[in-house]
C-alpha cells in the first residue's frame, strides 16, 4: 500500500508530479540491441528455400537516441570472399524500455543465390559509426544478426559442407 | 491464481498475475497524474509517428466510424485469412519456442471482433515403412520375409530379386507444408527413415510436426554412394498426409511396387559420335511437382543397328496422380555434367504409343558448341554523354531455341555465368554454350557505385540497375569463339506514389514491394521457363507521405505497413505491374484503407485435469495474416505481436485495392 501515499498526497494538492531531470553523466556509447526473442526468422537453425522464395529478415532494434540515427545493412556471406551487400536502410533509434523498432528486409530468392549454403548477416550501428561506402568503422558499435540459409536448387542435397567458414572482417 | 501448468507448456500464468498487479498500478497512477494528461497528448500529436485518431464519425468516412478514439472500417470485404503464428524463442514459451504453424480463421466477424488464436501442440507422427509384396505363381501377394521374397515368389513387376534393408538404404522422407503452395515460403520437415526395433526389413521415420495438411516425398538417402545390388534401391515417390490437431498419427505405409517401363533411346551415329550417349541418365519426373519418380538409369553399351545405337533400359518408376485420365509423367535423358547438351524432355504419354518399348530418338544430333565472351554494361550519362559502363552481375542464358534439333523437341539448356564486379576484366563473362537462340536474364551485383557513388547522405543508397530480361539472344554455330557480345542492363523503374490516412499524410510508413508468388507447372520448371521473379525492394513515406521505390520489371505485392502503434492497417496493393525498361510508374494518391480490428489471445490447449485449465496464453508470439489473391496464391495484409498477456489486436485492412 505504501505506493498510495504519493498519490494520495498529489489529489489533495491538485496538481501534478514532475520528476526531477535525470543526472547526465558524460555520454557513453551503447551499442544498438537486437532482441534475440522476436528475429524473423528463427537463427537457432538452417532454413532451406527454393529460389522464387520471399522471405522478411526481421529484427527489433533498441538505442539510446542521444546517440543518434540508426543504419542498417543486409549481407549475403558478410566478411567471407565473396560478401555481398544486399540492402540497407536508415532507421530512427527507438529507445530501451519503450516498443522496438523493426528493421525488416525483404529478400527474393534469385539466380544469384546459386545452390547451396549461405550466411544472411543484419548489422545494425549508428549512422555516425560508418565510413564514406558506408561499412562500420568500430565494430563495438555494431549489432549483429546471423541466418544460415540453404538454397536449394538441384535435387542433390548441400551439406554443411556446402556452407561458408564464419567469420568476420 | 493458477498454477503453472505440466511441462512444456508456456510459463504465462504467473505473468498473467503480475499484469493484473501492473494494470491495477498503471490506473491508479494514471487518476493521480489526471491533471497533465491533456499535456502528454499535445506531445503525442506532435511526435513524428502517426496515430489513427478521431473524435466523430464524420472524421472517418462514409464506410467508416469513430471507436474509442480510432477511425475503424464497417466491415472486411472477405471473410476468412490465414494466420501464421511464430512462437518467439523466449523460456516462457515453453516447447513451443521457435514454433511455426499456420490456422485458418473463417467467418470472421465482419466489423471486427474477438477470436482466440489457438496454436496447436506439434503432433508426434510416426510413419511404419514397409517393402511391397512379393506374389507367387498364381499372382497372389505374398509377405517378405527379412526383406526377400520367400520362395516360390517374385517382385510383382518381375525386376530382379533383391533385399529391402532399411538400415542398408534408409529412406529421406520430406513433409511439405501445403502452405508452400499458396506461396508462403515455408520451412519443410526432412527426417531419414531407421530399422523398426531392430528390424531393418522394415523402416520407420518419426517426426513433430504442426497440424495440417503436407506433400510427402520418398527417396533413398540421396547422400548414399553406389548400391550394391543385391540390395533393393526404393524408388522415389510422391504421398500426402493429414496430421490431425492434438493427436498423435501413427500409419503405415507399404512402399509401392515400381512398374517397369521398357525404353529404347536411339542415337544415329550417322549425324554424330558412336557412343555419344554413354554415361547418360534417364529418369522420370512427376509432372505436377516436376519431383523424380523414378530411378535414375544410365546409358552404357548400346546395341548396335545398322548406324543406330539403341540404348535399352528398363525404368523403374512409380505412376502418380492423373490430371483427366492423363499421366503426367515426364521422361528425362539428361548429359553428364561434363558435356555441353541439353537435358531432353518427354511427355511419357507420348512414348510407345503403338505397344513395346517406348522409344526415344528426340536427341539427333549434338551442335559442337561455341566459345562465348562478352561484357555486362549499363548506360550513363558522363559529362553530358550517354557512356556504357561495364559492371558486375550475374547473367543466366536460357535456350528458347537450339540448332540441330528438330522442332517440338523440348530440349532444356540453360547456364548461369557470373560477370566479374571489378578489376580490368569488370563485366566480362564467358561461357561454352550450344548454338540457338536464348532468353538473357541478368542481374546486377553489389552497389554499382561506379554508377551512384553512394553516400551517407542518399535516401536511396542501392544499384541503381534492374534485373533485365531479354529474349533473342542468338549464339551462331560458328565461329567456335565469339567475341564482343554486349548486354545492356536496365535501369530500375521508380514506383512512386502518396499514401493518405484519414488524419492526412502518412509519414514513416515502410514501403514493400515484393514478387507476386506464381504457380508454375513442372514442365516449365524444367524447361527453365518459369516466370521471371523480380527481386524486392523497400521504402519509407516522407512526411508528405510520398515514397520511391526502385523497382525491377515483374508483377508486384505493393504493402504499405504503417507502424505498429499508429493504429492504421496496412494498404495491399496485389499484382502492380511494372514493366521493362519502364522510367517511372506512378500509383498517385492511395488512401489507406480503414482497420477492422480482430483482437483475440494467442493460447495453446493445456489439459484440464492435470493443468487446471483448458488454455495456457502464449506471450509474444508473431501473428502474420494472409488473405487470398489471384491464381491460389496469398498476399500478406496484416502483422501484429502478441503482448505479455498473450493478447494480440490485428488491424485487418478493410479491404485490399485491386
Amino acid at each position: 500500500m505504501s505506493f498510495l501515499g504519493p498519490a494520495t498526497l498529489a489529489s489533495a494538492l491538485g496538481g501534478c508530479l514532475l520528476a526531477e531531470p535525470a543526472e547526465l553523466g558524460p555520454g557513453i556509447r551503447v551499442p544498438p540491441v537486437i532482441d534475440p526473442a522476436t528475429v524473423q526468422p528463427i537463427p537457432l537453425r538452417v532454413h532451406t528455400h527454393e529460389r522464387r522464395d520471399t522471405i522478411h529478415f526481421a529484427v527489433d532494434v533498441w538505442a539510446n537516441e542521444a546517440d543518434g540515427k540508426l543504419i542498417a545493412r543486409l549481407y549475403r556471406n558478410y566478411g567471407l570472399g565473396d560478401q555481398v551487400t544486399i540492402d540497407m536502410k536508415r532507421a530512427d533509434p527507438a529507445p530501451f524500455g519503450g516498443t522496438p523498432g523493426t528493421i525488416d528486409f525483404p529478400y527474393t530468392f534469385t539466380e544469384v543465390d546459386a545452390d547451396g549454403c549461405y550466411q544472411f548477416s543484419l548489422l545494425v550501428t549508428h549512422f555516425d559509426n560508418v565510413d564514406d561506402d558506408l561499412v562500420a568503422i568500430d565494430q563495438a558499435d555494431v549489432a549483429l544478426m546471423t541466418w544460415w540459409i540453404n538454397v536449394e536448387v538441384d535435387d542433390v542435397p548441400n551439406s554443411l559442407a556446402d556452407c561458408p567458414q564464419l567469420g568476420a572482417p | 491464481m493458477r498454477r503453472c501448468p505440466r511441462r512444456g507448456l508456456p510459463a504465462s500464468c504467473a505473468v498473467v498475475s503480475r499484469a493484473v498487479v501492473s494494470r491495477a498500478v498503471v490506473s491508479l497512477v494514471g487518476l493521480w497524474l489526471g491533471a497533465c494528461s491533456e499535456m502528454a497528448d499535445d506531445e503525442a500529436l506532435n511526435g513524428a509517428e502517426p496515430l489513427n485518431r478521431c473524435s466523430v464519425d464524420v472524421e472517418c468516412g462514409a464506410e467508416g466510424r469513430c471507436d474509442g478514439g480510432r477511425c475503424l472500417g464497417e466491415a472486411l470485404e472477405y471473410d476468412s485469412v490465414l494466420v501464421e503464428v511464430t512462437v518467439p524463442v523466449t523460456p516462457s514459451a515453453g516447447s513451443q519456442a521457435g514454433t511455426r504453424s499456420f490456422r485458418t480463421l473463417e467467418d470472421l466477424p465482419q466489423g471486427g471482433g474477438r477470436v482466440e488464436v489457438d496454436v496447436p501442440w506439434f503432433s508426434p507422427v510416426t510413419v511404419q515403412l514397409s517393402a511391397p509384396p512379393c506374389v507367387d505363381g498364381q499372382g497372389e501377394p505374398v509377405a517378405r520375409v527379412a526383406g526377400v521374397c520367400p520362395e516360390g515368389s517374385a517382385s510383382a513387376s518381375g525386376r530382379e530379386p533383391c533385399r529391402y534393408d532399411f538400415g542398408r538404404v534408409p529412406l529421406e522422407v520430406t513433409f511439405t507444408p501445403a502452405a508452400r503452395s499458396v506461396g508462403i515460403a515455408t520451412e519443410r520437415y526432412t527426417v531419414l527413415s531407421s530399422c523398426a526395433e531392430g528390424d531393418c526389413s522394415a523402416g520407420v521415420v518419426r517426426a513433430s510436426l504442426p497440424p495440417g495438411t503436407y506433400d510427402l516425398y520418398l527417396r533413398p538417402d540421396p547422400s548414399l554412394a553406389e548400391l550394391d545390388a543385391a540390395y533393393c534401391e526404393p524408388v522415389p515417390e510422391l504421398g500426402a498426409l493429414t496430421v490431425p490437431v492434438a493427436a498423435g498419427l501413427s500409419l503405415d505405409y507399404r512402399l509401392g511396387e515400381p512398374a517397369l517401363l521398357p525404353v529404347e533411346v536411339h542415337w544415329d551415329t550417322s549425324h554424330g559420335s558412336p557412343g555419344a550417349l554413354e554415361g547418360w541418365r534417364l529418369d522420370m519426373l512427376d509432372g505436377i511437382s516436376a519431383r523424380r519418380i523414378s530411378r535414375r538409369v544410365t546409358l552404357a553399351e548400346p546395341q548396335v543397328d545398322d548406324a543406330i545405337e539403341r540404348y535399352v533400359v528398363a525404368l523403374e518408376y512409380l505412376p502418380t496422380a492423373q490430371s483427366a485420365g492423363t499421366a503426367t509423367e515426364l521422361v528425362r535423358l539428361v548429359p553428364p555434367d561434363e558435356v555441353v547438351a541439353p537435358t531432353v524432355l518427354v511427355e511419357r504419354s507420348s512414348l510407345g504409343l503403338f505397344g513395346g518399348p517406348a522409344v526415344l530418338d528426340q536427341l539427333t544430333a549434338l551442335p559442337a558448341p561455341v566459345e562465348v565472351e562478352g561484357q555486362l554494361l549499363a548506360r550513363a550519362e558522363r559529362s553530358g554523354n550517354a557512356q556504357l559502363i561495364p559492371v558486375g552481375g550475374t547473367l543466366t542464358l536460357i535456350a528458347t531455341s537450339l540448332d540441330g534439333f528438330p522442332a517440338g523437341t523440348l530440349a532444356s539448356y540453360q547456364r548461369t555465368l557470373t560477370a566479374a564486379g571489378s578489376g580490368a576484366e569488370q563485366g566480362v563473362f564467358r561461357a561454352t554454350l550450344l548454338p540457338g537462340k536464348y532468353r538473357l536474364r541478368a542481374l546486377p551485383s553489389g552497389s554499382c557505385s561506379e554508377l551512384s557513388p553512394c553516400t551517407a547522405e542518399d535516401t536511396l543508397c542501392e544499384c541503381p540497375l534492374g534485373a533485365t530480361e531479354l529474349e533473342g539472344f542468338t549464339v551462331a554455330p560458328s565461329p567456335a569463339l565469339q567475341a564482343g557480345k554486349t548486354v545492356e542492363l536496365a535501369w530500375r523503374t521508380r514506383l512512386g506514389g502518396r499514401v493518405m490516412a484519414t488524419t492526412g499524410s502518412l509519414a514513416g510508413a515502410a514501403v514493400q514491394a515484393t514478387a507476386v508468388p506464381t504457380r508454375t507447372t513442372a514442365l516449365a520448371t524444367a524447361l527453365g521457363m518459369e516466370p521471371f521473379v523480380p527481386r524486392a525492394a523497400a521504402a519509407a513515406t516522407q512526411g508528405d507521405g510520398t515514397f520511391e521505390l526502385r523497382v525491377d520489371a515483374g508483377d508486384f505485392n505493393l504493402a504499405v505497413r504503417p507502424p505498429a502503434t499508429s493504429g492504421f492497417a496496412w494498404l495491399v496493393l496485389p499484382g502492380v505491374p511494372v514493366g521493362l525498361g519502364e522510367a517511372s510508374l506512378e500509383l498517385g494518391a492511395l488512401q489507406l484503407p480503414l482497420p477492422v480490428p480482430l483482437s483475440g489471445a494467442v493460447r495453446v490447449p493445456a489439459d484440464p485435469e492435470i493443468d487446471g485449465m483448458d488454455y495456457a496464453i502464449l506471450p509474444g508470439a508473431m501473428l502474420r495474416a494472409f488473405v487470398a489473391a489471384a491464381e491460389g496464391t496469398v498476399v500478406q495484409v496484416a502483422e501484429t505481436t502478441a503482448d505479455a498477456n498473450g493478447e494480440f489486436e490485428l488491424l485487418l485492412p478493410a479491404r485490399l485495392e485491386r
